[in-house]
């Protein structure tokens, strides 16, 4: 029974991780349009800005904005690293990563039309980068299931 | 200001970890005339009192160390700066004013911000509540409280002795009654508003205006806000003294200051001459140093 569980729980639990990574990139899109708004708007601090999300920023992220939080309020002077630390906690990887690395610096500018450009390419790279992700998966995941159940129920059938 | 004090150490918190490490090793007696942490890209970090400069750590001030500076001032968001840094500073949170130089990028005959940045100054805004209590009551003439300027030469305490004054014109003493007070803070020195906080005690019927011009600032307040006294900061243009002229046909008292040793002293520069020509100061507080300590004379005219 074991033997044929086994590649369905491994599938099972890729498409927990897929689906918990897609929920997370949503939000940070979400949040990119959130920081876009308030900064072009109100001018809005990074303190203020990240005290704002820990409140009503998407919840998949609340922790993620409560450590930035608590370094800010700590002192620390780099904000690259801060933001850089608190990504690798969220736990994604790859190309959505490297594209959200980008984002303190996309803060670095003097004047608020740059800044909600650089966040709206940004913003722009995550979508497409979600859809390849999006592509890529459902194509390995219906390969990869079909050989692991097929697998599965040939070993059952050996095993009988 | 010993190195234990809060304001001392608030200003110090703006510096690299690497210097407030030594910004806090420093002996009492440097860190208590402390007016400025001074940085220059290339050179020791220094800090600033009333017998000079003296370096405080023994490695120069890199790029990255002027940007950390700037990062905290404005709290990793320049872009909430921009008009701010345009014009040459940053006013944080507890009343610290950030000066910065660096190259200014002209747009359309006017400076548009500031690039790489090469110097930075951290001036430790100082409140002395109670400076002005001997002096009040002198102000006054019966009922009447006289528009009065204060003279002093640079970094010798007029902006700390105006804010003292303003809390008391603002909340009046036993034998005066509370005036509405405005204040124009063009350089966000004086009550150094923060998130809409003024960060020092400016008394309890104070209204402030910041980072406007002091000649629009003072008929915008004429207009909008009724008040009884309108005080200002170094005035320094004649468009000030317009504005000023204005307002005092309104009947409203001035308090001012300016550089300046003495009244022959302001009688030498143009615009000094013609601000005393006005006639619209009664009193004149001079601000007199003698053996490293500050006095105050009231003259009166």
């Amino acid at each position: 029974m074991l033997i044929v569980a086994a590649p369905i729980l491994l599938t099972l639990s890729q498409y927990r991780q897929f689906r918990r990574e897609e929920r997370l990139i949503s939000a940070f899109s979400e949040t990119l349009a959130f920081c876009m708004g308030r900064i072009h708007s109100e001018l809005t601090s990074l303190p203020d800005l990240t005290d704002d999300l820990c409140e009503n920023g998407p919840p998949e992220l609340y922790g993620f904005w409560k450590s930035i939080a608590e370094e800010l309020e700590r002192g620390s002077e780099d904000f690259p690293a801060i933001w850089s630390q608190a990504l690798y906690g969220v736990g994604l990887e790859g190309d959505v990563s490297a594209t959200l690395l980008s984002f303190p610096a996309a803060l670095r500018s003097y004047d608020t039309e740059c800044i909600c450009a650089a966040l709206h390419r940004l913003a722009e790279r995550l979508e497409r980068e979600q859809q390849q992700r999006h592509e890529t998966f459902h194509r390995d995941f219906k390969i990869h299931t079909g050989v692991r159940v097929s697998a599965g129920v040939l070993l059952l059938i050996l095993l009988l | 200001m010993k190195k234990d004090s809060p304001r001392y150490r608030l200003a110090a918190r703006l510096l690299p970890h690497r210097m407030y490490a030594a910004a806090m090793q420093c002996t009492d007696e440097l860190c208590s005339g402390a007016e400025e942490f001074r940085l220059r890209r290339g050179q020791m970090p220094s800090i600033l009192a009333a017998k000079g400069e003296t370096p405080f750590f023994n490695e120069t001030v890199e790029e990255h160390d002027l940007q950390t500076v700037l990062d905290r001032a404005t709290e990793f968001s320049v872009y909430r700066s921009a008009e701010s840094i345009r014009r040459g500073f940053v006013t944080i949170e507890g009343g610290f004013r950030v000066g910065l130089c660096g190259r200014a990028v002209w747009r359309d005959g006017e400076i548009a911000t500031l690039r790489e940045i090469s110097s930075v100054s951290i001036r430790i805004g100082r409140e002395m509540k109670g400076i002005a209590d001997a002096l009040y009551p002198q102000l006054w003439d019966g009922e009447r409280f006289e528009s009065t300027l204060i003279l002093s030469p640079p970094g010798g305490g007029k902006t700390t002795l105006l804010r003292d004054l303003i809390r008391i014109v603002s909340c009046g003493d036993a034998a005066h009654p509370p005036l509405r007070t405005a204040v124009v803070d063009e350089r966000c020195e004086i009550a150094a508003v923060c998130h809409g906080m003024a960060q020092f005690d400016m008394g309890l019927h104070t209204d402030i205006l910041s980072a406007a011009p002091k000649d629009e600032g003072i008929l915008m307040l004429l207009r909008a806000m009724n008040p009884q006294v309108i005080a200002v900061d170094e005035i320094t243009a004649p468009s000030d003294l317009r504005a000023m002229e204005q307002a005092a046909n309104c009947g409203v008292g001035f308090l001012a200051t300016v550089h300046g040793y003495d009244r022959e002293d302001l009688r030498r520069r143009s615009v000094c001459r013609a601000l005393l020509d006005t006639e619209l100061f009664r009193r004149f507080i001079i601000v007199e140093h003698r053996m490293g300590r500050r006095s105050y004379r009231v003259e009166s005219c």
